[in-house]
């Protein structure tokens, strides 16, 4: 298991050092310029370009942005928050972007599966139809068209919640102007849940064993939680965690369209104003989160199922 | 027609109304300083004044160091706290501007017939926020910092202006020369002597002055946030590493997502700031925006077009002029499509342009001119330069638009060229509905006049990168066919709008070559600068130069609507090219 994980670790390394390179290369040679003042005189422009070797060819700004990385110098914010090192830009905004996307994710967890159980146990009824019908909606419609509806109606119309995210953290005011956009941000992964779990437990519920609990006296429902449950619920771990990274994205313009000074904005602001440093640590911070969640579940597929393990002996 | 009639009512109304508030204005005597005016309304402000005027922006603070801003929202929040030598303020009784000595102590003095030494004495009575007195070597070290050749500060042209151009100032920052050759000196404990390489009027001096790039920073602390090799200073990346020295100094900079500045009591004309202070809420979404506005949660909203059409008949509903013509830039060095290069092809084009539908479709003001509507050729009298004979002069009648001479020229062109058909590519900016409305309408008109012959496709492009495009030329002549532009300029001086196209700037607005409008933009900076008729004659030349070269083809003004709260009162009469919104001069009337 320790070799799986090194392996697994310099893996990642390799494929975080590949984008970073793509990214670099990408962000450089995007037109447009850190200088957009149109009145430059070209004497200055030159010396102004130079101090961050823009005028250097593209392997010496490499070099140059290796050097740098391998200092731990990722640059400061030349734009969005101008001398501000990137990183400490970043840490200024992950904070509520981890906060929205990490509740979005435990509140979908218990709706999800209790709607999974619900949509199996009633399955081809009524219940089933409406539970099934709300996944397929929830599924194919973006999680922004649900905030931009729950935002118009129980906040503007309905005047229930704030219609944006309130800047002053904690107290009953904050976590009520975060209800809106955790709820847009959860329907999508409750569906995922609910549709998995549905599957997993129809499979289930009709093989041999269960048919033994029942003949055994267990109620259906008894029969499902017991029994059905602990095998259907293994392989939904293995969605959970890659689920996080897909909250993450949709949340991009969830924080927009409440207004919230997350990640996301600080994506698109940077790209704009063409904040190169800040742009490529932005983009490493997403690919780090990515990659991360790709070895956990690698990782716990070896914990969760033995016979999966890579690199484990033949006797484990 | 109607339409075209309709339109031009509104382009004189909009005159009209700039050039009231022109001859409305008053100067505090003719150039001297303007006394602290008392409140024309009601009783006078408190101390820490009252109500927060609650807007929104756009894009999240950058900086709280006005060497380094660049974004307009935050050009604008630094220009509520950061102090100046002049600033413009609502005239008496609100009607028109005066220009304060804010913190200089009186209108700058000429010490040369020329106009090109000035001197100007900087107040012995203001104050920090922080109580401490602010001081001529305060300036002085403002200025040497923003210039410095290893900062290298985003606003390190900020002496190298179009017109205001310190001796040497350049020189400094490229590292030619040391700061003792610089063209500023204190002459004493509070006068400076400015030696200028272009003559300027008195009010060119004031103007410049009130700008944010040769504004105010603390020394102590822009020093003390300074790395190693002083090539970078973290002044005013927090709001604990920086001092306010404005009408309001910096409450909270929430990272993102707020900031707040309130009324600073220390201001030399805190009697006349009636606002406790202004909260700034970052929301990049309009529509969101437009229901805060709607719940009384805002106090300002900029209305979309579909916002327009529900709002239009609101009188509270604020005009605003862009300060800019919106222009689309021909590609004349293409190696693919040479006959871009053919000035009758380019005619072609500024003739087949409807001017008055494409403002039609698009909310704006059709435009056949490169200099905008705001500019102002004699600031004693309030006279736009649009409004002059000079400049009617050079304009083709029915707004430019002549389909019969279009296809004239158009035929020529192809018929030399050789071809049939042709197909172009006209890059927009991604996002802007007016520019994507007006692109499509264009699509199909420029086809019909042209009798299917001309195919344009259209291509939506990011601002930033679509302006990088059509600077591209010195690298690739065939980086893009057409594409649109547009940019602000000092609406006080019109040879600021053709700084753009002259071969000496660094960043143009696209290719475009001409001796003869370079050999008439240098005449016009270095001539007498009391002799206004020269100056516009040169200036409308030149303008006649460019349109005629057709290397851009302007189509449209823009025209922004602005609605404000009833609870806010404004002290002018709503937006002016002095005062833009005038915010901090307003009041809360809860």
């Amino acid at each position: 298991m320790i070799k799986y994980t090194v392996q697994r670790l310099f893996a990642l390394l390799l494929t975080l050092w590949v984008i970073l390179t793509i990214a670099f290369l990408v962000i450089r040679l995007m037109p447009g310029s850190i200088y957009e003042d149109t009145d430059l005189p070209p004497r200055l422009l030159e010396t102004m370009e130079a101090r961050y070797q823009l005028n250097e060819p593209m392997i010496v700004q490499y070099w140059y942005f290796v050097q740098n990385i391998a200092r731990g110098d990722w640059g400061t914010s030349i734009a969005i928050r101008v001398s501000v090192p990137v990183w400490e830009v970043l840490y200024s905004r992950i904070p509520v972007s981890l906060l929205l996307n990490l509740l979005s994710l435990f509140i979908s967890l218990p709706i999800g599966i209790l709607a999974g159980i619900l949509a199996a146990l009633f399955q081809n009824r009524r219940t089933d139809h409406a539970i099934s019908f709300a996944v397929v909606l929830f599924v194919s419609v973006p999680s922004f068209v649900f905030a931009t509806l729950l935002q118009y109606t129980l906040a503007f119309r309905f005047g229930w919640f704030p219609i944006v995210y309130s800047t002053s953290p904690g107290g009953t005011p904050y976590w009520w102007s975060m209800i809106l956009p955790i709820t847009a941000l959860a329907l999508g992964p409750i569906a995922r849940v609910t549709r998995y779990l549905r599957g997993e437990l129809i499979e289930t519920i009709s093989s041999d064993f269960m048919l033994l609990a029942r003949t055994k006296g267990l109620t259906v429902f008894q029969a499902t939680v017991r029994h059905a449950m602990r095998n259907s619920l293994l392989p939904l771990a293995n969605i959970i965690i890659p689920m996080f990274t897909s909250i993450l994205t949709g949340s991009l313009v969830i924080e927009r369209i409440f207004a919230i000074g997350g990640v996301g904005g600080l994506l698109v602001n940077s790209l704009n104003a063409n904040d190169h440093p800040l742009t490529v640590a932005i983009l490493v911070f997403y690919s780090l989160v990515s990659l991360l969640t790709i070895l956990v579940v690698d990782l716990s597929y070896g914990l969760i199922d033995p016979r999966v393990r890579v690199g484990g002996s033949k006797n484990e | 027609m109607l339409l075209y009639i309709r339109k031009s009512a509104r382009i004189l109304a909009l005159s009209v109304l700039f050039g009231t508030l022109f001859l409305g204005h008053a100067w505090g005597g003719g150039g001297q300083e303007a006394a602290p005016a008392q409140a024309s309304v009601g009783d006078a402000p408190s101390e820490t004044g009252s109500g927060m005027l609650r807007l929104t922006v756009g894009r999240p603070l950058e900086t709280l160091n006005p060497h380094q801003q660049a974004a307009t929202d935050t050009a604008d929040f630094l220009n509520l706290i950061t102090g100046k030598l002049y600033r413009f303020a609502p005239g008496p009784g609100g009607v028109g501007f005066e220009i304060l000595s804010e913190l200089a102590a009186a209108p700058p003095v000429p010490v040369d017939d020329e106009g090109t030494v000035w001197r100007i004495t900087v107040r012995d009575d203001a104050l920090w926020a922080n109580g401490e007195p602010i001081t001529a070597e305060d300036f002085l070290y403002s200025w040497q910092m923003v210039m410095d050749p290893v900062l290298l500060n985003h606003r390190a042209n900020a002496f190298h202006g179009s017109q205001v151009q310190v001796v040497n100032a350049l020189e400094y920052v490229v590292g030619d020369v040391s700061w003792d050759d610089v063209g500023i000196d204190l002459i004493d404990d509070s006068t400076f002597e400015f030696t200028l390489i272009l003559p300027v009027t008195e009010f060119m001096l004031m103007n410049f002055f009130s700008n944010l790039s040769v504004s105010l920073v603390y020394p102590p602390l822009y020093e003390a946030g300074m790395n190693a090799d002083r090539s970078t200073t973290n002044y005013g990346t927090d709001v604990d590493r920086m001092v306010s020295s404005g009408p309001f100094m910096v409450d909270s900079w929430r990272q993102g997502s707020e900031y707040t500045a309130i009324k600073n009591p220390n201001y030399v004309f805190a009697d006349r700031i009636w606002l406790a202070g202004v909260n700034n809420r970052v929301i990049a979404e309009s529509g969101t925006v437009m229901q805060l506005f709607e719940r009384g949660e805002v106090d300002f909203v900029e209305l979309s077009d579909a916002d327009f059409q529900r709002f239009r008949e609101d009188p509270r509903i604020i005009e605003v002029p862009a300060r800019s013509v919106q222009r689309i830039v021909i590609n004349l060095l293409s190696t693919d499509k040479p006959i871009l290069q053919d000035v009758r092809f380019r005619q072609a084009l500024f003739f087949a342009t409807d001017r008055a539908t494409s403002a039609s479709v698009s909310s704006t003001i059709p435009a056949n001119y490169i200099i905008p509507t705001t500019h102002v050729m004699n600031v004693d009298d309030g006279t736009l330069y649009r409004n002059t004979p000079e400049a009617r002069a050079i304009l083709t009648p029915n707004l430019g638009y002549d389909p019969d001479l279009a296809r004239e020229l158009f035929d020529a062109a192809m018929a030399d060229a050789g071809l049939d058909t042709l197909s172009l590519q006209l890059a927009y900016h991604e996002g802007v509905e007016a520019r994507r409305a007006v692109s499509e309408y264009l699509q199909q008109h420029w086809n019909q006049v042209f009798g299917g012959r001309l195919q344009i496709s259209l291509q939506a492009v990011p601002s930033s990168q679509l302006a990088a495009r059509l600077r591209e030329y010195p690298n690739n002549n065939n980086a893009f066919d057409l594409g649109w532009t547009g940019t602000g300029h000092d609406d006080f001086n019109p040879v600021s709008a053709l700084a753009h196209y002259y071969s000496g700037t660094a960043r143009r607005k696209g290719p475009y070559f001409s001796d003869e409008y370079d050999s008439l933009y240098e005449t016009v900076l270095a001539m007498p600068i009391d002799d206004l008729q020269g100056r516009l004659e040169l200036i409308a030349e030149a303008e006649r130069v460019m349109l005629e070269d057709a290397s851009f083809v302007p189509v449209t003004q823009g025209l922004g609507f602005g609605l404000a709260s009833d609870r806010v009162e404004f002290m002018s009469d709503g937006w002016s090219i002095a005062l833009r919104y005038g915010w901090k001069w307003a009041r809360i009337v809860d």
